[in-house]
């Protein structure tokens, strides 16, 4: 059945695929989880080294989390947790810290068996430059969520302009995506050589397309389609701290 | 002198004096006395100069500069500007993008359960395309409760237009063929600029049908999703929609379903009203409208009027005029008016007497209503003192002015409270700016001043905003043939003096002139002077005087006003150097370009400060230049 909107991607939305596959493994389930890990997890890294871990631990500790994670056949948190990916991802490395961590330090962990590639070096010198305030490492993983997210947003949205040869286009009106209600359409007008009318239809077409690609990032993180709004209000007040 | 009690000989000092015990003690003791108060002494210095290091120390850590998440906020939501925003945007404000609450041309996916009239899933285009085979369906424009819209295209006339599909199911009821006949011959009658047209309409297999003019541009809600809207641009689109409505209630027809989503504004800034009448076709009852219901599916009863959710069999155009007060006053403020609301006046800077209008086209008996819209028209217009031209014909004024935030009876909007580094950064980019204006500005001249006369021969824009997100088109003002038509004496400002924060000055102007001080609080509008016709046309009116200002947190700049028999009034303002902070003498002016028979039978000159600050003014003349 034929709905704007795309109904049909609901179903194969990466969290929802994995929380479906519960019990089994299914390598979609496996695939899916791994692509949300390499996407989500330089926020969890920035909790861990929140949480006092110093960099060099933190890079095995995450190392090893993901690990264990992927290798995994059943999901072993708790059911609330299961509607979005973000706390179960939290939940799972609170849980991994608590138990599984102290048990891997006694032994020697393996190495090379990293099906993730995650850049740890960089994070931790992009963590490094984060901005330094007081938040407490939950807030500081939330935070750093609304933003991983934003930015897959943002670049999957200009990227999509660039190849319809709208580059240009895109830079001068990115603008009116936020926080800048105040520019007049008259300028940009000017600037582009068109008229304010078509501009404000660009501008809104523009804010349309975000708007879909921001749900559609986030609908990757929820199962159910419904809780996009309510995931989006979370991120939105996550941002603003 | 006693015996010695040691037994043994007395000390003696060196020159042979022998040492009592009691004067030795006395030496010991003062001696001791010394060193222990010394030391006493330094110790207490060392704790002195300790605490003063602490003091020192805190007070150096307590300046230091504020991590710089704090420096700069959103203009939108006020939230700190994160170092690492993403494209330098304000995240918050773009995550809020992505929570859109009201889209009624468009399913949610997540259509929910509940509900009785789940919407209808439109057909795609290429399954539409075999039912209309005279048509070439492009692209679903969006849905709602009252069908689909698809943008199509007529080969054979070479024409774009909208295709409006009514949910199916309809054909069920036996007298809807005969209602819906009826209604599309009535909507087909309503020819008007601001109605949107309807070419044809008919049955297609179960399909009932409306083709109708397409509209190439945004919904109002779109609009104001989009950007926070300017009371002016307000004061441009209800007459619009007033005439539209009286139109059709003279032809009988009543909307019914007024609502940001029908008032469309193509890209020349036109408005056109749609889905008139449907909402009766479609046989909405109050049922269709509980709360309990989703409102993305099926409309807001926000808009409706009491009597339609009441009494639905007494609605007449009242109810359209009741739906425009709620437009209107969300158009204002921003908000609905819900429950206990404050007027207009009191949630943004406009006109006081727009509140009556919106307040009684809000009332909640239709008899205290307005009773046609073309009341409202005239009394909106009579506030802002702007007649809009007839949407057909007139040229690029009147739509022009839509887009163009007109501040026809508005006061400039009181600029942002600026903390003082935020003016000091202003103020040196100003500087550097205004160096680096001057530097192109023999180059620019030429192209500035054809872009400055194209845009003043409309109604002139209102460029009011950050200064440094501008370009300045400079129109040169050396070397041209000015004459002068009036010059203004001080005697004739005795009026304006009246007013608080407004004096003579006679010092400021040296050489025993006397001039007017201006000392402002608060955003501030002075009007110097106001005359009668003015002989000038076919030529460029400039406002000029001499400007200094002090300590000005905003701007300082003229501004003239030219009422147009006919045409309304319009303005001109100073902007593209307007005097901030504490500046010497200047020149400024500011010029309005007149076509030939566009003489002005009224002026008003004012001088306009946007935040605290002292300015003076002085020879304020009226001279005529050339076009370029």
């Amino acid at each position: 059945m034929a709905c704007p909107g795309g109904a049909r991607s609901f179903a194969t939305t990466h969290w929802s695929l994995v929380v479906a596959a519960a019990h089994d493994s299914r390598p979609a389930a496996k695939a899916a989880l791994a692509t949300l890990c390499e996407t989500y997890w330089y926020p969890l890294y920035c909790y861990v080294r929140r949480r006092g871990h110093l960099a060099e631990e933190a890079q095995d500790l995450t190392q090893e989390f993901f690990a264990t994670l992927l290798e995994k056949h059943t999901l072993r948190v708790a059911d609330r947790e299961r509607g979005r990916f973000r706390s179960f991802l939290l939940a799972s490395l609170n849980h991994f810290l608590a138990n599984e961590w102290r048990r891997q330090s006694a032994k020697k962990r393996g190495g090379g068996r990293m099906p993730l590639s995650l850049d740890l070096p960089t994070g931790e010198s992009r963590y490094a430059q984060e901005p330094s305030h007081d938040l407490t490492p939950e807030k500081i993983y939330e935070r750093r969520w609304a933003m991983v997210l934003l930015e897959k947003a943002l670049s999957a949205l200009r990227e999509e302009y660039a190849a319809a040869g709208k580059g240009k286009l895109f830079e001068r009106l990115a603008v009116f995506l936020g926080g800048a209600r105040s520019v007049p359409y008259e300028e940009v007008a000017h600037e582009l050589g068109t008229t304010d009318g078509a501009v404000k239809v660009a501008v809104h077409r523009l804010r349309r397309r975000c708007r879909d690609l921001l749900r559609a990032e986030v609908a990757q993180t929820v199962v159910e389609p419904a809780d996009v709004d309510e995931e989006l209000r979370h991120l939105m007040a996550a941002a603003g701290q | 002198m006693p015996p010695a009690r040691n037994g043994g000989q007395r000390p003696q000092d060196q020159k042979g004096n022998v040492m009592t015990p009691f004067a030795l003690a006395d030496v010991a003791k003062s001696g001791g006395i010394i060193f222990v108060a010394s030391l006493a002494g330094i110790l207490a210095l060392a704790a002195i100069g300790v605490v003063i290091l602490v003091v020192v120390l805190v007070r150096r850590k307590g300046r230091q500069p504020k991590p710089a998440v704090q420096a700069r906020r959103c203009p939108e939501c006020a939230t700190p500007l994160p170092p690492d925003a993403p494209l330098g945007l304000c995240p918050k404000c773009v995550l809020k993008v992505g929570v859109d609450t009201q889209r009624p041309t468009q399913t949610s996916p997540s259509a929910p359960a509940g509900g009785s009239a789940a919407p209808f899933t439109p057909p795609t285009p290429a399954e539409l395309a075999a039912r209309f085979p005279q048509l070439e369906i492009l692209e679903l424009l969006g849905q709602g409760g009252m069908g689909a819209v698809y943008k199509a295209r007529q080969p054979g006339l070479d024409r774009t237009v909208a295709l409006k599909i009514l949910p199916p199911g309809l054909g069920a009821d036996p007298t809807f063929a005969e209602r819906f006949t009826r209604e599309a011959r009535a909507l087909a009658r309503l020819s008007h600029p601001n109605i949107v047209g309807v070419h044809d309409f008919g049955q297609a297999g179960d399909l009932y049908y409306f083709i109708m003019e397409y509209v190439d541009g945004v919904s109002l809600r779109q609009l104001e999703h989009s950007q926070r809207l300017e009371p002016a641009q307000a004061l441009a689109i209800v007459p619009q929609v007033c005439e539209a409505l009286q139109f059709a209630h003279d032809e009988g027809i009543v909307h019914r379903d007024i609502k940001p989503e029908n008032i469309l504004l193509d890209k020349k800034g036109r408005v056109k009203i749609a889905d008139f009448g449907l909402a009766k076709l479609l046989g909405r009852t109050p049922a269709d409208f509980t709360l309990t219901q989703p409102q993305h599916v099926l409309g807001t009863p926000h808009y409706m009027a009491p009597e339609q959710l009441e009494k639905p069999t007494t609605v007449d155009q009242r109810a359209d005029i009741y739906s425009l007060g709620v437009v209107f006053y969300e158009m204002l403020t921003g908000e609905l008016p819900l429950g206990r609301f404050a007027p207009p006046s009191q949630k943004v800077q406009i006109d006081v007497r727009l509140d009556e209008v919106v307040l009684k086209a809000l009332e909640k008996e239709p008899e205290r209503r307005y009773q046609q819209a073309s009341q409202v028209k005239t009394d909106v217009e009579q506030i802002s003192g702007t007649p809009q031209a007839p949407a057909a014909g007139r040229g690029p004024q009147a739509p022009a002015a839509v887009l163009a935030p007109q501040a026809a009876g508005t006061v400039p909007a009181p600029s942002a409270r600026k903390s003082r580094s935020t003016v000091v950064i202003v103020a040196i980019i100003l500087g550097v700016l205004a160096g680096l204006v001057l530097m192109a500005l023999a180059g620019l001249a030429l192209i500035g001043a054809f872009v400055f006369t194209a845009r003043v021969a409309q109604p002139s824009i209102d460029v009011t905003m950050p200064a440094a997100a501008r370009v300045p088109p400079s129109p040169s003002r050396v070397e041209q043939p000015k004459t002068e038509v009036r010059k203004y004496a001080l005697d004739d400002l005795q009026a304006v003096i009246t007013k608080s924060g407004v004096e003579l000055d006679k010092s400021a102007a040296g050489e025993g002139r006397t001039c007017l001080k201006v000392t402002a609080d608060a955003p501030t509008v002075v009007r110097l002077f106001e005359t009668g016709p003015v002989d000038v046309e076919d030529a460029r009116l400039i406002y000029q005087a001499r400007l200094r200002t002090e300590n000005v947190q905003g701007q300082a700049y003229l501004e003239m006003w030219c009422h147009f028999p006919d045409q309304g009034e319009f303005f001109s303002r100073g902007l593209d150097r307007p005097l901030t902070g504490t500046t010497a003498w200047t020149t400024v002016e500011t010029p309005f370009v007149l076509k030939q028979g566009q003489k002005p039978d009224n002026v008003k000159l004012n001088l306009v400060i946007t935040g605290k600050g002292t300015a003076w003014i002085d020879d304020i003349r009226l001279l005529e230049g050339p076009m370029n």
